[in-house]
């Protein structure tokens, strides 16, 4: 059995793999306008332990930037080998690739975020943002996204045994934060001075923005129970910690691990999946199929005002004989792109595996020919 | 329903992994980089049906989710050795 063949997928569409052989792929930028040529950037991806790859338009992966880490991950996983390289985005002006991630100073582990120019290579790296307290696990900086006022925005967990800087206004930690590409506070943040944009978070993993509402949505992580979907505005708190329901758009009592999330908004599925939320749901580290939590994408139609869901469904789900955990998700210009974290690599990582995937529309599929 | 009597049942499951000599068999546990000479001389396992181990446990990684007796009873956590038995 191909590992393609692992996995189910909604009727009228059809799964590509894109790439594999990769090392705990995490999260995907596609690019938004790709070049003509076979060479050219199709998406860049975050390889967990310390490297970005840049897949090209044929479908080889090159390594853009590697050494990223200036620690020896423990590939403690699930465990401490949950943290590393985790959100990566290409700012639409430039081209330029951002990155979050952590980094050691003293016996402290610190987030921090990349800003690396260059096409196939990155012939330069800036920190933009350093300095947010962490921790050797899967509460540390996670997603990137550049919103539609040009600014940059940073989840952060709260560093899993300090859930208490969720609610500290002056503790980065559980937090979105709100920057201008260089770093800076923006003079019109919701409190001045502070990066915060809303608190309250545990471990947001995943941020995309709709077009229909101008909103930004994260998925966020709870402890034993409620994994949720909030829609996040301005000066928000969510809660955390104790309550992981406080202002959520969804929330699933026995919890998923929802990683990566996007909106399906430019063409790229039939005009019927506009607008609809597609959901990473990772599962249990390290648990091969069956099982009852994750392993599958789902997707989500909101009322217009993010306020509520008007359907829910299973878009893509893990049926193999392995491991099969989508972490990374992000609509291209020719579809869905999402990792799967663990491939055909070994047991705790050490040999590398992982894969990239496309969901493409059957091209003339109509629901009756499936009868 | 606290003080009425509930129905009689036709069948009822366990919901608990059954501490059986079959499981111990095949139970990942003593394969797992976490499972350390303290619970070789223990001759501790399967720790989603008996509960968390005696020894100082530093976690190593865990491979509950790649083993069958987790996966046969619908298991979903990882760390048993740590987390004490299965509730579910």
């Amino acid at each position: 059995m191909e590992p393609i063949d692992g996995w189910w997928v909604f009727p009228g569409f059809r799964i590509e793999l894109v790439s594999t052989g990769l090392h705990k792929p995490t999260n995907v930028a596609p690019v938004q306008r790709p070049g003509r040529n076979d060479d050219d950037p199709l998406l860049y991806v975050s390889m967990l332990y310390g490297e970005i790859k840049v897949i090209t338009r044929d479908c080889q992966a090159h390594t853009y930037a590697d050494g990223l880490l200036n620690y020896r991950p423990d590939y403690v996983l699930p465990g401490s080998g949950e943290s590393g390289v985790t959100g990566v985005q290409v700012e639409p002006s430039s081209g330029d690739v951002f990155a979050s991630m952590l980094y050691k100073d003293g016996n402290d582990f610190k987030g921090e975020v990349v800003r690396m120019k260059g096409k196939l290579r990155a012939e330069s790296i800036e920190t933009v943002l350093d300095g947010i307290p962490s921790v050797l696990a899967a509460h540390q900086i996670q997603a990137l996204t550049f919103g539609f006022d040009d600014k940059l925005y940073v989840t952060t967990g709260d560093g899993l045994t300090t859930p208490q800087t969720a609610q500290d206004d002056r503790d980065p930690r559980g937090k979105v934060l709100r920057f201008n590409l260089d770093g800076s506070v923006p003079v019109d943040n919701p409190s001045n001075g502070s990066p915060v944009y809303a608190k309250g978070f545990r471990n947001p993993f995943g941020a995309a923005w709709r077009k229909s509402d101008r909103s930004l949505y994260i998925t966020d992580n709870g402890p034993r129970t409620d994994d949720r979907i909030a829609k996040v505005v301005p000066g928000g708190n969510y809660g955390w910690s104790p309550d992981m329901r406080s202002g959520s758009l969804f929330w699933w009592h026995f919890t998923q691990a929802p990683t990566a999330l996007d909106f399906m908004q430019d063409g790229q599925f039939p005009e019927e999946f506009h607008d609809e939320l597609f959901v990473a749901l990772a599962g249990p580290a390290r648990y091969r199929s069956p099982v009852r939590k994750g392993k599958s994408v789902i997707k989500m139609r909101l009322n217009e005002d993010g306020t509520g869901v008007r359907s829910y469904d299973e878009f893509l789900a893990y049926i193999g004989p392995g491991l099969g955990m989508p972490v990374g998700l992000a609509f291209g210009p020719d579809g869905l792109y999402f990792t799967d974290l663990h491939g055909e690599g070994d047991i705790f990582g050490q040999r590398p595996g992982g894969s990239v995937y496309r969901v493409v529309p059957i091209d003339g599929w109509r629901w009756y020919d499936d009868q | 329903m606290t003080n009425e009597r509930r129905p009689c049942p036709a069948e009822t499951k366990e919901a608990r992994v059954r501490d059986t000599e079959e499981n111990a068999k095949r139970c990942f546990c003593p394969g797992c980089p976490t499972f350390d000479e303290c619970m070789i001389e223990g001759r501790e396992r399967l720790y989603c049906a008996r509960g968390s181990t005696r020894c100082r446990l530093v976690r190593l990684g865990c491979v509950c989710g790649e083993c069958d007796v987790a996966i046969e009873n619908g298991l979903s956590s990882n760390y048993y050795c740590d987390g004490g038995p299965a509730k579910f």
